[in-house]
């Protein structure tokens, strides 16, 4: 008994046939291993807002994990254009946002073209607006662990009066379990009562382990600000 | 079903014109092939008593062949001898060892330079003069008259299973042993299959070649005589095949796989676009969803794809491959749209087409392309995940 190639389906619910047919530069990169790799130009004609509309071509490398969209892609910029002191990590992949950020809109948009709409293509207008304008248009998160901390919090609704570990605790234990734990928002009522949908949501889309492994790190790492 | 585009249609055919070799390789090769014939079957030869029938296989039978990616690249040429001999009366080893006898008798008498190489299942002449082959030839025996049978019983036709012969393979167990159990192939009811189902589409080209007295009658004249649009959209899809696996050849399908599926889904399209879209559109219904993957017609426990199993990269590279000659179908269909040909030919084939070629080309549209570039697809962007650095 052999099941469906892992690979094919992939290519099928990642509508990779799409993704190609609107970047009509990318290509797919043979490999030895699973997941997809694609290669080659991005042109895009993006607008944000009430900011201009930019129309520019990146050449980049994106590296799908199999795992995808629970897990997020590595995207590389190939010619040289954006320097490592812009938004880019250790390893030289492009920061396109917070690690939490990123998985959210990966589950999301299930569909490779929705993540690169909604991740890669806001990122290069960014980077192509800062060329022309010497600011970011969507602000940006602060440097190293600050920044996952905002991000998270705001993904979480969090604001000043309340606390964000409170949350992720909820968020990385069982539903049923964390409902009748006190809302952390100070209302008194507990969280099934209470702010019970923000927190289920995210559990239901990332995993309670995704949640405990941010819980462990929220504890190791003390607030600079 | 695609429906036709003449203007993409001459492209594609531009790009097998600059694919093909001379007609003149295909008459080397098949001297070379008979060359061997004849002297396995000379008087002195050792296995001239066993009624030494060879033929020929493979791209060059099935006109398929294309001039390589790289200029240091050999053709591969391929053939197979059949020697009347009971599997009982003798071992794989000394089939091998006998026919070998032969073949290096052959390259000494024809003083060919490189030495006769010995491969898990054929034995390779290399040739080196204005046209570098390598044939690759395989020694093999009539299939037992129960292992037909048994072909037959799983509704093969008897004219495609009686083709089937018993084929020595150096990591057999019993390889030096006598024993029934050799590795069957078919690769004569494969190419009769193949043929047929090309045949159809090329009536009326051997029908004028028969008139213009080049063939004595239809059934003499060569595959490569009659090209169809099957054998080119094979030529196209190979093609595609080695610039997207050229830094990792082993990874891509093999042209058995290609062949195999093309001919399945070659519908009698007439032109060269519409068969290339359908083949296309339709080949991956082709591949089984359990052992044998792709089998051969002509032998459905032979499969061409028995490696996916071990390897399941290839599986992979395989689909990942489908998915991309897919799109650049749509991509070069674009391209002639937008008047930007020359540039997506070299990318997609590594060819570039002569001034001459593309002047003709742009010459055959009714109307002049308006020069248009496709819009950059738009992105309206409502909220963005805000960058971050990792480093503080």
């Amino acid at each position: 008994m052999t099941e469906r190639d892992p690979t094919r389906d992939r290519i099928q619910s990642w509508r990779v046939d799409e993704l190609l047919e609107k970047y009509s530069g990318l290509r797919l990169v043979p490999t030895r291993g699973e997941g997809l790799k694609l290669a080659g130009p991005i042109t895009f004609s993006a607008q944000a807002r009430d900011l201009q509309s930019i129309t520019d071509e990146y050449q980049v490398e994106i590296t799908v994990p199999p795992e995808f969209p629970r897990a997020v892609p590595a995207v590389r910029e190939t010619a040289g254009r954006i320097p490592p002191t812009y938004h880019t990590l250790a390893d030289g992949t492009l920061c396109l946002g917070s690690p939490t950020r990123l998985r959210l809109i990966a589950w999301e948009s299930r569909s490779l073209s929705r993540f690169v709409e909604r991740c890669v293509i806001p990122y290069l207008y960014g980077r192509s607006y800062f060329e022309k304008h010497g600011v970011m248009p969507f602000g940006e998160l602060a440097h190293g662990d600050d920044g996952i901390r905002e991000d998270l919090a705001a993904i979480f609704g969090v604001d000043g009066r309340c606390d964000l570990d409170d949350f992720v605790r909820l968020a990385a234990m069982r539903r049923r379990e964390a409902n009748k734990q006190p809302c952390p928002c100070g209302s008194g009522r507990r969280l099934g009562r209470c702010h019970n949908r923000r927190v289920n949501t995210l559990r239901g889309r990332l995993g309670r382990q995704w949640f405990r492994a941010s819980l462990g790190w929220l504890r190791r790492t003390p607030r600079t600000q | 079903m695609r429906s036709q585009n003449p203007r993409a249609a001459r492209l594609l055919d531009l790009i097998v014109d600059s694919l093909d070799i001379p007609r003149s390789y295909y008459e080397k090769a098949s001297a070379r092939h008979k060359s061997l014939g004849e002297w396995m079957c000379r008087r002195e030869s050792r296995v001239a008593a066993f009624s030494p029938h060879v033929s020929l296989q493979g791209s060059f039978r099935y006109g398929t062949v294309n001039r390589p990616l790289l200029p240091t690249d050999r053709y591969d040429l391929d053939n197979l001898t059949t020697l009347k001999i009971a599997k009982t009366a003798i071992t794989q080893k000394q089939l091998k060892e006998l026919y070998g006898s032969e073949v290096k008798a052959y390259a000494a008498a024809h003083n060919m330079i490189e030495p006769v190489e010995e491969k898990d299942r054929c034995w390779r002449l290399n040739y080196t003069d204005e046209v570098d082959f390598h044939l690759d030839t395989l020694p093999c025996l009539p299939e037992e008259e129960a292992v037909i049978q048994a072909i037959m019983a799983r509704g093969v036709l008897a004219i495609l299973a009686a083709q089937a012969v018993a084929i020595t393979d150096r990591r057999h167990p019993q390889y030096d042993q006598i024993t029934r159990l050799l590795l069957s192939s078919n690769p004569g009811g494969f190419a009769t299959w193949f043929e047929e189902k090309a045949r159809a589409a090329a009536a009326s080209t051997m029908q004028r070649l028969v008139e213009a007295r080049l063939y004595a009658s239809v059934d003499a004249v060569p595959p490569y005589e009659w090209k169809t649009p099957l054998q080119r959209s094979i030529q196209i899809l190979k093609r595609h095949r080695d610039v997207m696996f050229r830094r990792d050849p082993s990874e891509g399908p093999i042209s058995m796989i290609i062949t195999n599926l093309a001919t399945h889904a070659y519908a009698g399209e007439g032109d060269l676009w519409s068969a290339v879209a359908n083949i296309v559109d339709r080949m991956g219904e082709y591949v089984r969803p359990r052992a044998p993957r792709v089998p051969n017609p002509a032998d459905p426990a032979e499969d061409y794809a028995d490696k996916w199993a071990k390897k399941p990269s290839l599986e992979a590279n395989f689909w990942r491959w489908h998915t991309q000659v897919k799109a650049d179908l749509g991509r070069l269909s674009s391209a002639i749209e937008q008047g930007a040909v020359a540039n997506q030919v070299r990318s997609l084939f590594d060819i570039q087409l002569g001034r001459d070629a593309l002047v003709a080309f742009e010459a055959s549209a009714a109307v002049a392309p308006a020069i248009i570039t496709r819009p950059a697809p738009t992105v309206s962007i409502p909220s963005a995940p805000r960058p971050w650095h990792d480093r503080t």
